[in-house]
């Protein structure tokens, strides 16, 4: 008793606050490590991976593991490992691409609406809070229905799915910090010299957010691949035979017992690079002080 | 779930929904229990939770009776907000566990491009995603006072 109720005293010592900082170091590093991994895996995967990704029949279906099969062969006879090799480049693709562009919308959306305000500031943020109301998996299903059948599957569809649900949140939490930033002495100073609203906002504003910018890309990319995944494998994300994680995973479900292998491939890439690029979102978030537990979405 | 006959044995019910309850109750846990430690070691730091320890009072007393209260709050509220998740999941859940609920209709009829019943579908997902928001915070106040009155 007397040991537990020591612990609930103590308040963290040097020794204990080094060791924590050593910690979000290290979150950091791990979450670049897995990124580079797949980064590398991504880009000369082409050059290494044993089989073309769409070459069917090389084995029996859902055969397990040989040294020519690392990961076995799917249902269609298709090698794994280079399915999962090929999916690292849709995957980390659509997610980088689709959160850089929802950055670079919601970025200068936010500082405007947060800086200039207004009827437009108004109108804009009702908006969004309609459309942050719907539920995620459910607003990008309805995205993808009023899309039409042309645009199905394609990588530009995807994309446009995750920056119409990324772009309210970010801006958001961007013009909250421009409300804030709004109210500093080197803002009002600016505004005293004359400067215009745009070089305030360029040259004031922006520096000053950047940091929270990195971190909303680092959370955000983390949690696209999940939405990616989960469109794919409901059968509205990539369409076949495109090595896309989550349709993979869909895809190979029937021959589950059979071959755990060939669903656990995907799925585990699919983990890993979430838990990458968290943590590197988790360890920029710590250097820069502000906190990611409250989640993506 | 409704196709299941009402008539059978309630426990058997029950064993038809423990895995999709169990992969969505992992899912689900994850962000609540982060955000109650982090708020738990926050909580620990605060002076009336040392003058508690001073006092005397038995290390579980304190945690359960003054620090928790205090620390359960934005974990309530992140479980409000994480119901979009839960509303996401339970569409991919229906449809991996191939149940007919709500969560298979809409993919159904998304695929079928019947879109009087994907808006059907949403509008009450929606719905229930906001009642629960509601229920969520008048639970926060109800539970701390100092938020204030209603």
């Amino acid at each position: 008793m007397s040991k537990s109720r020591s612990a609930l005293v103590v308040s963290p010592s040097i020794h204990e606050r080094a060791t924590t900082r050593q910690r979000l170091l290290s979150s950091l590093w791990v979450g670049v490590a897995i990124l580079l991994l797949f980064l590398v895996g991504a880009l000369t995967g082409p050059f290494w991976a044993p089989y073309s990704p769409t070459l069917t029949g090389l084995n029996p279906p859902f055969s397990h593991p040989t040294p020519q099969h690392l990961f076995g062969t799917d249902l269609l006879g298709r090698d794994v490992l280079s399915r999962v090799v090929y999916g690292a480049r849709v995957d980390l693709a659509l997610a980088l691409i689709s959160t850089l562009f929802s950055v670079l919308i919601a970025g200068p959306l936010g500082l405007f609406c947060g800086y200039v305000g207004g009827w437009f500031d108004e109108a804009l943020m009702r908006i969004f809070d309609v459309l942050i109301s719907i539920p995620v998996l459910i607003f990008a299903l309805l995205i993808i229905t009023a899309a039409g059948p042309e645009l199905g599957g394609s990588g530009l569809l995807l994309v446009g799915v995750v920056v119409l649900v990324y772009v309210p949140r970010m801006t958001r939490v961007i013009r909250a910090s421009a409300l804030d930033l709004a109210t500093r002495d080197f803002v009002i100073v600016a505004r005293a010299r004359g400067e215009s609203i745009w070089s305030i906002i360029v040259r004031e504003l922006a520096p000053n957010v950047s940091g929270i910018l990195l971190v909303e890309f680092g959370v955000r990319a983390g949690y696209a691949p999940i939405l990616i995944g989960s469109l794919g494998f409901l059968g509205f994300g990539a369409k076949p035979p495109s090595p896309e994680w989550g349709l993979m995973i869909s895809e190979n479900r029937i021959g589950f017992a059979a071959a755990p292998e060939v669903v656990l491939a995907p799925a585990c890439a699919l983990a890993l690079l979430v838990i990458g690029l968290n943590s590197l979102a988790d360890g920029l978030a710590r250097i820069l002080g502000r906190n990611t537990s409250r989640g993506p979405l | 779930m409704s196709l299941i006959d009402q008539a059978k044995n309630p426990i058997e019910f029950l064993w038809i929904a423990a895995l999709p309850a169990i992969t969505l109750t992992v899912r689900m846990a994850a962000y609540p229990i982060r955000m109650l430690r982090d708020n738990l070691i926050e909580v620990l730091d605060s002076e009336y939770v040392r003058m508690a320890v001073l006092n005397g009072l038995p290390a579980q007393k304190i945690l359960l009776r003054h620090i928790l209260p205090n620390a359960l709050g934005p974990a309530l509220n992140i479980t409000a907000l994480n119901m979009a998740y839960v509303i996401g999941g339970v569409v991919v859940v229906e449809n991996l566990f191939a149940i007919p609920g709500i969560g298979s209709l809409l993919v159904d009829s998304i695929s079928l491009r019947d879109v009087p019943v994907v808006e059907a579908a949403i509008l009450l997902v929606s719905l229930v995603y906001i009642l629960g928001n509601l229920v969520a915070d008048l639970g926060a106040v109800l539970s701390n006072p100092r938020i204030g009155a209603l």
